[in-house]
């Protein structure tokens, strides 16, 4: 597609997430927006951690800033509601990140949230919470954290960014040790692994959603509005493309292009 | 708050960094493209400092666990702290070059140990793997019989046996592979294009603080 035409489609894409906030915003209508279970389920897992005096951990493989920034990004966001929960809760906590530059951020993150919940001491005790850098690379993360899950006491374990070809091996991980899984995962690659071995999964749209959700804003509501209005523009675009491929025979890369 | 403490100067500089890349991609041949370099440049000598962090933190806890007596831990944090301590030294003694030079300790380093470990671990991995794929394919309600279903097809298409049990095997797995499955690939990559473009516009009006260290 030529950038003409690429920059006039995300321009009117962007106008259409900046139409749902305004709507949710200015206007105040706020969308219905459905249950989302794995969201519940961590609220519920950080109960069982309470209950049984274990650790609640948060985990984020991958976590590289260039290759995967929005996915790494969103698990950061995520990282921070699950701190504020497990603040607020007074459970003890395990941050996980499989790379430096993401450690600087969950740092900052953990502690901005601690922070806020009035719980700075226990931020600073690492009995209660320790933000962890696990190590790079495909095999050094997920062996350290299957280490973790069965060493340490942990009840519920929060997996978020892009895990790729380790899904299986982090899902039976946690099944191994008999841990409560929930898996957001905005990515596609390997998701089906996910699903079959993590006890919650939100995945690909939903999971970018789930950021909007935690917060409660407004704003950030009215992008899911946004969302849901570029993704019937592209069912319908790509319906109509499908029968001009079909009925009138003309290639969709020759009519766009030319 | 005083206004060089919130999310606004840090939000100013993701902005500009944002106009930057985009202009330079929508725009490419022009000065942005040179403002691009520099900028990529930039992050990955940043990238290089914040490595320090992460060493910093790693020994922080291997020493913690050390000076705890962690049990099953502490002697296995004693090995951590070792391995780092001869990399490093290893590394600097070294001083020009990387470590893919051929010759150098750190390339024998790697080539010896790093690399042949790492195989070993990822081939142990593997029978893990196996045993959880063996708990994934029991179909316990209808999305993981269908999960089977497919599976069963695309083992046989790919297992020479399959074509010699029943030459059907091959093509419907090739037809799963081919119509159904990628069309879901397809769908759901779009879904997330789209999930990255609302994320992108939050964070463009500030609203998602995470890349700035903060929280809502």
């Amino acid at each position: 597609m030529a950038h003409e035409q690429s920059f006039a489609l995300f321009a009117v894409f962007m106008l259409m997430i900046a139409y749902g906030m305004y709507r949710t915003y200015i206007k105040g209508k706020l969308p219905h927006i459905r249950r989302l279970p794995a969201l519940e389920a961590i609220d519920e897992g950080i109960g069982r951690a309470l209950e049984t005096g274990a650790k609640v951990h948060f985990g984020v493989p991958n976590a590289d800033l260039a290759r995967y920034a929005p996915a790494t990004l969103l698990a950061l966001t995520l990282m921070g509601y699950v701190a504020k929960k497990a603040a607020k809760a007074g459970v003890p906590a395990l941050y996980t990140v499989s790379s430096p530059r993401a450690l600087v951020i969950a740092e900052a993150v953990v502690r901005e949230a601690y922070t806020s919940e009035g719980k700075l001491e226990d931020y600073e005790n690492p009995e209660k919470v320790n933000v962890r850098y696990l190590g790079m690379g495909e095999t050094a993360y997920p062996l350290a954290l299957a280490n973790l899950l069965q060493r340490e006491k942990i009840a519920t374990s929060v997996l978020s960014g892009f895990v790729g070809k380790n899904m299986l091996f982090l899902g039976e991980s946690h099944r191994e040790a008999n841990t409560f899984s929930v898996l957001i995962y905005p990515e596609v690659d390997k998701v089906e692994f996910g699903v079959a071995t993590f006890d919650y999964v939100l995945m690909a749209q939903e999971a970018y959603a789930a950021g909007a959700l935690i917060t409660k804003d407004k704003a950030q509501l009215g992008s899911i509005i946004g969302s849901d209005m570029i993704s019937w523009t592209t069912i319908a675009l790509v319906i109509v493309f499908l029968i001009i491929a079909s009925v009138l025979g003309i290639p969709t890369k020759k009519f766009l292009v030319g | 708050m005083a206004w060089y403490r919130s999310i606004y100067p840090l939000l100013v500089i993701a902005w500009a960094i944002v106009f930057i890349i985009l202009f330079s991609y929508y725009c490419p041949g022009t000065s942005f493209d040179i403002a691009y370099s520099i900028l990529v440049r930039w992050s990955i000598i940043m990238g290089s400092v914040v490595i320090a962090v992460g060493l910093i933190n790693i020994t922080i806890n291997s020493v913690r666990e050390v000076k705890k007596r962690a049990p099953g831990r502490w002697h296995l944090a004693i090995w951590q702290l070792l391995l780092i301590a001869i990399t490093l030294i290893s590394g600097f003694a070294q001083g020009k070059g990387s470590p893919t030079t051929p010759g150098t300790i750190i390339n024998w380093l790697f080539s010896n140990f790093y690399r042949y470990g790492d195989l070993a671990i990822f081939a142990l991995m593997g029978f893990w793997m196996l045993t959880a794929a063996f708990r994934a394919f029991r179909a316990r309600n209808l999305e993981t019989f269908l999960f089977v279903f497919g599976a069963f097809f695309t083992l046989l298409r790919n297992a020479p046996i399959g074509g010699l049990i029943w030459r059907g095997f091959p093509v419907i797995g090739q037809w799963l592979l081919s119509v159904p499955y990628i069309a879901v690939q397809r769908a759901l990559l779009i879904g997330i294009g789209v999930g990255i473009l609302t994320y992108a516009a939050r964070y463009f009006i500030g609203k998602e603080k995470a890349a700035f260290g903060r929280v809502e």
